[in-house]
Formats: C-alpha cells, structure tokens, sequence
C-alpha cells in the first residue's frame, strides 16, 4: 500500500490484518478506560464569527521595535467590554509557551479563554474581571488565545511569531 | 438510527374483525440485544463523523463508542513515546478531555486518527515535562502536527477500519480474529484454542470462515 495517497482495498486491508501488521496497539487497564467513558466539561464554541483581533506592542513602551524571536513578549487587546494583556515566554528547547495574563470585564460579567491551535482546543479557563490566567504548554507556532465574553464579540489574539492571520 | 418497538409501547387497538387490528394485537417477540444489534446499526459501527455530530447532541452512547474504538491508539501512542503506564494513563484521560473540548472546531471528523496523534503525542510531552520523566529523544512530531510520519498514520487509520468492522463482526469471530493477527506477542495455537473454546483442528477452518465475513463487512464499509 502506498501511505496516504489512497484507502486501501479491502482485499489489501485483509492481507495487512493477516500478515500481523496490525499488531503493536496497547489496550488501557479497565480503571483507565473507565475514567474516560464520563465526558468532563462541555464543547467549547465553534470557531467565532463575529472578532476582534489584538495588535502586538512592545513589551516595554519605550523599547523600539518588537523583540526578537525566542524573548518573552507583552500585548494588550481590547473588545468591547474586554482588556486583556498577556505576556508570552517561550521555553526554547522544551517545545513550551507560558503564556501568563489578567483580564477586565464590565461589572459582573465574566469570560472563557481559550487556548487554540489548529482544531485543538489545547486549554481553557472561565475568569471574572481581574481574573490571571496561566497556560504552560507544548505548542507549536500558529496557536492562538480567543476570549469569548457571555455576550459580544470575541477577542482573538494571534501568535506573535507567526502573525495575526495565523488565528 | 432507526427505533426498536417493544411491546409495551405498541398501542392499544380495537380488533372489531379488522385483520390488521388482529395482527397488532399479536404478542412482539422480545428481541435479545445480539438479535436487534442485526437490525438497528449499533453506534460501534457508525463511522466517527457520524459519532460527533451525535456527541454534540449530548448522546452518551456515541461518546462511549468514540473512545472505545480509538481507545488503543490513544494509549499505544503515549506509551510510544516513552511514558510509564501511569502516566500513559494520565494523558489518555486528558486525551478525551480535549476531544470533548473541541468537538465544534473539528475541521475533518474523518481524519479523527490523525487528530487523536496529535493530541496524544504533545500532551505525552506536556507530562513528561510535568512530571520530569527523562525522554531520550524528542522527535520534533511530538508537537509539530505536520511532521507526522505517513507510516504512522497509515498504520493507526488501517487499524481504526479493522477494528470497527471487528466490532460490526462481533463475537466469537472478533475475538478469534483478534488472537490470531492482533494481540502480541502472539499467543500460542493451543493459547487460542483455550481462549476460544475450540477445539485445535477446527480453528484452521473457523479462522477462514470469519475472515471471510471481515472480508464482506469491509466490502460493504468502502
């Protein structure tokens, strides 16, 4: 069979279940499984229609130009209703991104952040105003960090390295 | 997917020598589980696509089946990567969190093996760090999705078809099938015929037999 270009007949599936290519998969233990059958939390929202996106800025006002690749960066975004800012420190080496922040709602309200790569929802957490948040993942570049107020327009802030057409 | 009458549920009807009426009024056989899974397409077989637009109306039974299909590839795909069985345990459980929590975003529910990888190998990651586990080498597919070997997606997709038409096929068949060509290491002839309850010179013959039936089951899938 040739990977990827096509699915394979059901004679050619036949022939690699009987010459043992199958093997090699682990079942998890029954207490393992058993965790999993429950479903814990909900979906978060589809992609979002209505958005605004944040604009990048220095992390110090009087610095120049943005920092360099690989050196922690500082953004603040606003929406109607929403500000956040957020520092970005990339953990070269380890593969990770600690990205770290605080959001301000209006009065009462309150605000699900999630932290998006591709179609990964990679994490997520629901604040009040001056609500921090901290996220310390694996990612690759392209990721992107939506704030979705109960009501309004979402604001969506793009990876620094890849750019705001990433989200 | 098509609903199951049982009896309880037939109306009341007035006979008055209507044929019909006669007929509805004749006791409905109570179908065992086996007879009705012949009938009604259980969700094992349904195709993933189908399973998450049912999990996202909230049925608990098309969830189940998800993780009960792709179960293996979650688990061998962290112990892959170098993790003790504990902490396999740890990232499969936050595996399905994260399917869970992206079910609206999924851009290809048919390519769901690929995105199962993905997951599980950065989140593998995310837990060695966490937890200091040494990993010797770091492939940079472990959190590059793009950098997913072909191989391995080849391998976790034709398994993904074996086993949901091992679950249409059932037992005993699945299970004979199973032991045969999936588990590992491979269990000896008389393990088999143990563990099937036949008899050594009828597992030859039986194994044909249910390969067979796999074979259809394929034919119709395509």
């Amino acid at each position: 069979m040739t990977p990827r270009d096509r699915d394979p007949a059901p004679d050619e599936l036949l022939d690699w279940l009987a010459a043992g290519r199958g093997r090699g998969w682990t079942m998890p233990p029954e207490s393992v499984r058993r965790r999993s059958l429950s479903r814990a939390g909900t979906p978060a929202p589809g992609r979002p229609r209505r958005r605004r996106k944040a604009e990048w800025e220095p992390a110090d006002v009087r610095g120049a130009a943005a920092p360099a690749s690989g050196q922690p960066r500082a953004l603040t975004g606003s929406a109607p209703g929403i500000v956040v800012s957020l520092l970005v420190t990339p953990r070269p080496g380890e593969h990770r991104r600690e990205i770290r922040g605080k959001v301000w709602l209006e009065e009462r309200a309150s605000a699900s952040l999630f932290l998006v790569h591709d179609d990964h929802v990679v994490g997520e957490v629901t604040l009040a105003s001056s609500g921090e948040f901290l996220f310390d993942d694996p990612l690759p570049p392209g990721w992107s960090l939506e704030v979705h107020p109960r009501r309004g327009t979402a604001l969506v802030i793009a990876d620094p390295e890849t750019g705001p057409e990433a989200a | 997917m098509g609903a199951v009458w049982l009896p309880e549920d037939r109306p009341e009807r007035e006979c008055d020598g209507d044929p019909g009426a006669v007929l509805a009024r004749l006791p409905i056989p109570v179908l065992s589980r086996a007879r009705i899974d012949r009938f009604v397409p259980s969700l094992g077989s349904l195709p993933d696509s189908e399973l998450i637009r049912l999990c996202l109306d909230d049925d608990q039974g098309a969830w189940e089946a998800l993780v009960l299909r792709h179960q293996g590839l979650v688990y061998s795909t962290a112990l892959e990567v170098g993790l003790p069985p504990d902490d396999a345990g740890d990232v499969f459980q936050e595996v399905w969190i994260e399917l869970n929590r992206s079910l609206r975003r999924l851009r290809n529910p048919k390519a769901l093996p690929r995105w199962l990888i993905v997951a599980t190998r950065r989140l593998s990651w995310k837990v060695a760090v966490r937890n200091r586990r040494i990993i010797p080498e770091i492939p940079p597919d472990l959190v590059d999705p793009w950098a997913l070997p072909d191989e391995t997606l080849e391998f976790a997709e034709n398994r993904t078809r074996i086993e949901i038409a091992l679950r249409e096929l059932g037992d005993p068949c699945a299970r004979l099938i199973r032991l045969l060509f999936l588990e590992w290491p491979r269990p000896k002839h008389r393990t088999v015929a143990r563990r099937t309850g036949l008899a050594m010179g009828s597992i030859g013959p039986t194994r044909n037999r249910c390969l067979a039936k796999l074979g259809r089951i394929l034919r119709r899938r395509r």
